[in-house]
């Protein structure tokens, strides 16, 4: 696993990773962050591949949320959502620990994408989450644009956030 | 990824596993846990992580999810001690060779900026029980970790393995 490229996210709301190499069989996406404003109470990353904003993105979640477990899926977005991420309400110092497998990035075949986050607090309420989700990307382009950003209210990723994007082969 | 250093447990068992002096350079840290129980609880066994040898209870906070046949469980601690994963290693009631494996991922170790957060993956089988199950926690301080505690219910058994790997960032490409 090769690190390819990594991204301090601190005081903007968006990272585009670019001209992301062919030449890996796998990619994972590792971050680590929160979100600088306290607005909501839990704030997300959203993620769009190749910079396509149609409504071809889904997913099926399994979530411990506030204590409480759920399962439920959400069928054409324009991007992949809920990796939750800390807040400004939430405990000081938290941050999310988000990581996001990307096998057979390359093919001309829909894109299978296995994300896990977990979101800390000293909390047993809404403030804390597990999630293991499964994402579909219905597009046959290779992947080749990475862009994370926050979901809500869009606010600025907090200082020492950061993202890692790795490289995986045979 | 890169192999920092291992131990398998060796004949008699052992009450824990410890990793010191846990080099500063990388920029995460995997643990990686295969590992069964001296404690006879055929739900299985929780694997433990304890960080620089802190065993405040109040410092560590706990979540999971774990599945066991046809049901999905929360469970969560604010007062763990450790971090922790319920029940996903082998108990001494399950047939010998019957182990369970646990992976714990803490990003930042290194970093005295942030609390460090770990989220973890693990589960086990035992052809008519077991236990899957993802979790997080929260060491609350921002040291950096330079040791690392391997523990479960009881001792650990004989072939018990643990190992630990540094993750790096680059340093040099932002893809921007």
């Amino acid at each position: 696993m090769q690190p390819i490229f990594t991204r301090n996210l601190s005081g903007s709301n968006q990272a585009v990773f670019l001209n992301i190499p062919q030449t890996y069989t796998d990619l994972k996406l590792v971050v680590s962050a929160r979100a600088a404003s306290g607005t909501d109470t839990a704030q997300g990353i959203y993620m769009q591949f190749n910079s396509d904003g149609s409504a071809i993105y889904s997913g099926t979640t399994l979530r411990n949320a506030s204590n409480a477990a759920s399962a439920y899926r959400s069928n054409g977005s324009n991007a992949f959502l809920e990796f939750d991420i800390n807040s400004s309400n939430n405990t000081a110092n938290n941050y999310a620990s988000v990581e996001i497998y990307i096998p057979n990035y390359t093919s001309n075949s829909f894109k299978q994408v296995i994300a896990e986050t977990a979101k800390e607090d000293n909390s047993s309420n809404t403030l804390t989450y597990n999630i293991l989700r499964a994402n579909l990307f219905r597009s046959n382009a290779p992947i080749s644009i990475i862009t994370i950003g926050t979901n809500i209210s869009a606010p600025n990723f907090a200082t020492h956030s950061t993202a890692t994007l790795y490289g995986i082969s045979k | 990824m890169h192999w920092i250093a291992g131990q398998t447990v060796g004949a008699g068992g052992a009450g824990n596993v410890v990793f010191s002096s846990i080099p500063q350079t990388f920029t995460h840290l995997q643990v990686r846990i295969f590992g069964r129980g001296t404690t006879s609880f055929s739900a299985g066994l929780s694997a433990y992580v304890q960080v620089n040898g802190d065993t405040t209870a109040a410092n560590y906070t706990v979540h999971g999810l774990f599945g066991e046949g046809s049901t999905v469980n929360p469970t969560f601690s604010l007062t763990a001690g450790t971090y922790s994963l319920q029940q996903v290693l082998g108990d001494s009631s399950a047939v010998a060779g019957t182990f369970g494996a646990a992976v714990f991922n803490i990003l930042d170790y290194a970093n005295t900026n942030k609390n460090k957060i770990c989220k973890v993956l693990g589960g086990w089988d035992r052809n008519g029980g077991g236990r899957a199950a993802i979790g997080s926690g929260a060491w609350l301080s921002t040291a950096a970790i330079y040791q690392v505690l391997v523990a479960t219910d009881g001792n650990l058994v004989e072939g018990t393995k643990i190992d630990i790997y540094g993750i790096n960032h680059n340093p040099l490409a932002t893809g921007a």
